[in-house]
C-alpha cells in the first residue's frame, strides 16, 4: 500500500499485542499524520508510548498497518529522517553522552553541531562525559528530546518529552518544536502542556483506543459525556460503556481536568 | 570514529574480558607446566609438543570467552539496533563487520599474550626456549577463530532474542563454552576420525593453533607421534565456511532483531 506524498505517518487500524499479554495494547488505532504537529494525550497505561514504538518499529503489529515516510515499518530499512526521545533507541553501547552524539551523528551522515550548541543553550554541558544512565531522570529526558531534534529529522515521535523537564526548558524546547519544520507526534499525559500548543492537531488515547481528531486550541470547550451524544466529534466503547466527545456541552468539561486517569471514572 | 573501532576499543578496555580470558587462562598454563607435565618423556620435541597442545586448547577456551562476553551486550540494545536498521545508515553487515573487526583485534591480542605467557612459563620450567614456530599463522588463526567466536556467539544470542526470550540466555551462554572443553579436551586424549575433526571448528582452532606454535601438522591426537596427520588447508577451509556460514546467519538474523526488554532475561 502507498501513502501520500506529504504522508509521513500512516497508521491504519493498528492493533499492538505484546508477548504473553491477554489483552491489546494498542486497538484499531487509525491516524494519519501529514505535514503538521499533533498531541496524543491520554493517562498513564493508555497506549500512547505502545503507539509511538509501534510506528518507530520497536513494538510488535498484531493487526493493521503502519507507513512512516510511506514506507512499511516492518521492511523498511536505512531511511534518515525520523527522531525520537525514547532512551532505549540510544543504547547502542555504553558511551559518554559526548561519544553517543558522535555516533549517531555518524549513523545518520549529519553533522553534530547544531545538537552541541542546543546542548551548552539548554545549560547541559555537564553531561556530555557521562553515560545516559548517570544522568538525572530530566537531563537524561532532555537529552533524549534534543537528540531527537538533531539530524534534520522530517518526522518526530516523542513520547512525554516535558517529563521531568523544568519549566524554563519546557519553554525552551516547545519554542524549539514549533520553529522545527518536522512532522510531530507528541504524547503526554498532561492537559495543561495544550495550551502552548493550539495550533497543533490533537488525540486523545483510553484503553487502547485513538480518538480524534481535535484542535489542541479547543481543549477549553471540549466536554465528556457517557453515552452516545448524537452531535459528537467523536465516541468510543470503553470499559463504562459508549463515551462521547463534545463541542461546548457536555458531562465532564475537560478544562480544568488535572488527572486523565479518572476522567472516565468521574463520568460513570 | 567509526562503530568498529569504538567497539574495539570497548573490548580492548573491558577488565572482565582481561581476567577472564587472560589471567584465569594464565592459571591453567601454571598447571600445564608445572603441574600437569611429571611424566612427560625428556627432549626438545616431547616439550615443544607438549607445549603447543597446551597453547591451543587454553587459548581455544580464551576466545570462547572473548565472544560471549561480547555478543552477550546486544541484549541491551535489541531496541537501538531495531530503530538503528530502520532510520539511521546502520545495516546489519556494518554492525556484524564493526562486531567482527572487535572480536578479531582482541583475539590476535589474547593470542600473543598467551603466547608471552605459554613462552614464559614453559621455557623456564623445561630449561629451553619455546616460541610459536609461525607467528604470522598464528595470528591468521586469532583473526578467523575471532571471526568464528563472534559468528557463533552473535548467531546464538540472536536465536535467543527473536525466538526463545531472554529467559533462555543463561542457558544459551555457556553452550559455546562447554563445546569449546568437549571438543578441545576431546583432541587431546581420544582418537576420532579425521573427518570429524575437519567438521568441528573447535578442532580446526585447535589445530591450526597446534601447528602454527609447534610448526609440525597437527594429529588427530595431539601431542602424538603416532596417529594420522590432520591437513591444515581442509582446516582452514572448513573453519573458513563456518565462518561465512555463521556471520550469515548472525546478519540475517540482526535484520529481524526484536526490540525486547532486558528485564525478560530475569532469573528471580
Amino acid at each position: 500500500m502507498s501513502t501520500g506524498p506529504d504522508s509521513t505517518l500512516s497508521v491504519r487500524d493498528l492493533t499492538v499485542r505484546y508477548p504473553g499479554s491477554d489483552t491489546d495494547a494498542v486497538v484499531a488505532a487509525s491516524l494519519e499524520l501529514g505535514r503538521e504537529k499533533i498531541a496524543i494525550v491520554g493517562p498513564n497505561g493508555s497506549g500512547k508510548t505502545t503507539l509511538l514504538k509501534a510506528a518507530l518499529g520497536l513494538a510488535p503489529v498484531s493487526g493493521g498497518s503502519v507507513h512512516v515516510l510511506g514506507h512499511d515499518v516492518r521492511t523498511i530499512r536505512r531511511q534518515l529522517g525520523v527522531g525520537t526521545n525514547l532512551e532505549e533507541v540510544y543504547r547502542l553501547m555504553t558511551v559518554p553522552v559526548g561519544g553517543l552524539i558522535s555516533i549517531w551523528a555518524d549513523l545518520t551522515g549529519r553533522s553534530d553541531e547544531e545538537l552541541r550548541r542546543w546542548i551548552d543553550d539548554f545549560g547541559l554541558k555537564g553531561v556530555l562525559e557521562r553515560p545516559l544512565f548517570r544522568l538525572s531522570t530530566g537531563q537524561s529526558k532532555l537529552v533524549g528530546d534534543l537528540l531527537a531534534m538533531a539530524f534534520s529529522p522530517r518526522l518526530l515521535l516523542l513520547d512525554e518529552p516535558f517529563d521531568n523537564v523544568d519549566f524554563g526548558r519546557r519553554r525552551r524546547y516547545i519554542d524549539l518544536l514549533n520553529r522545527s519544520s518536522a512532522s510531530v507526534a507528541l504524547s503526554t499525559h498532561e492537559l495543561d502542556l495544550l495550551l502552548s500548543l493550539p495550533e497543533w492537531g490533537l488525540y486523545f488515547m483510553f484503553e487502547g483506543q485513538l480518538i480524534g481528531r481535535f484542535r489542541a486550541g479547543d481543549i477549553d470547550r471540549l466536554h465528556v459525556s457517557r453515552g452516545h451524544q448524537p452531535d459528537a466529534l467523536a465516541g468510543f466503547h470503553s470499559s463504562i460503556g459508549e463515551v462521547s466527545v463534545t463541542l461546548d456541552h457536555g458531562d465532564l468539561p475537560l478544562k480544568g481536568v488535572s488527572n486523565l486517569g479518572y476522567l472516565l471514572d468521574r463520568i460513570a | 570514529m567509526t562503530l568498529a573501532w569504538r567497539y574495539t576499543r570497548a573490548v580492548l578496555t573491558n577488565p572482565a574480558l582481561w581476567f577472564w580470558g587472560v589471567v584465569f587462562m594464565a592459571f591453567w598454563f601454571v598447571l600445564g607446566a608445572y603441574v600437569f607435565s611429571g611424566g612427560l618423556a625428556p627432549g626438545h620435541s616431547a616439550e615443544s609438543a607438549y607445549t603447543s597442545a597446551w597453547f591451543a586448547v587454553i587459548t581455544l577456551f580464551s576466545l570462547t570467552t572473548l565472544a560471549m562476553s561480547v555478543a552477550s551486550s546486544i541484549t541491551y540494545g535489541t531496541s537501538a539496533l531495531a530503530f538503528g536498521f530502520r532510520y539511521t545508515r546502520l545495516s546489519p553487515v556494518r554492525y556484524t563487520s564493526a562486531l567482527i573487526v572487535a572480536a578479531a583485534a582482541m583475539a590476535v591480542l589474547l593470542s600473543l599474550v598467551m603466547v608471552a605467557v605459554v613462552s614464559g612459563l614453559f621455557s623456564t620450567h623445561f630449561g629451553s626456549t619455546m616460541l610459536p614456530a609461525n607467528l604470522p599463522a598464528m595470528i591468521g588463526v586469532a583473526v578467523l577463530s575471532g571471526a568464528f567466536m563472534m559468528g557463533l556467539a552473535t548467531t546464538l544470542v540472536l536465536v535467543v532474542i527473536n525466538f526463545l526470550g531472554l529467559r533462555h540466555m543463561n542457558f544459551i551462554e555457556f553452550f559455546p563454552l562447554i563445546l569449546s572443553y568437549i571438543f578441545g579436551f576431546t583432541q587431546l586424549f581420544l582418537s576420532v576420525p579425521a573427518w570429524v575433526l575437519y567438521l568441528s571448528p573447535w578442532n580446526d582452532m585447535e589445530s591450526l593453533l597446534y601447528q602454527a606454535f609447534s610448526g609440525t601438522p597437527a594429529r588427530v591426537v595431539l601431542g602424538t607421534t603416532t596417529s594420522p596427520v590432520l591437513s591444515w588447508p581442509i582446516s582452514v577451509g572448513a573453519l573458513a565456511l563456518w565462518v561465512a556460514v555463521l556471520v550469515g546467519l548472525a546478519t540475517v538474523l540482526l535484520g529481524r532483531i526484536r526490540s525486547v526488554s532486558i528485564q525478560e532475561g530475569r532469573q528471580i
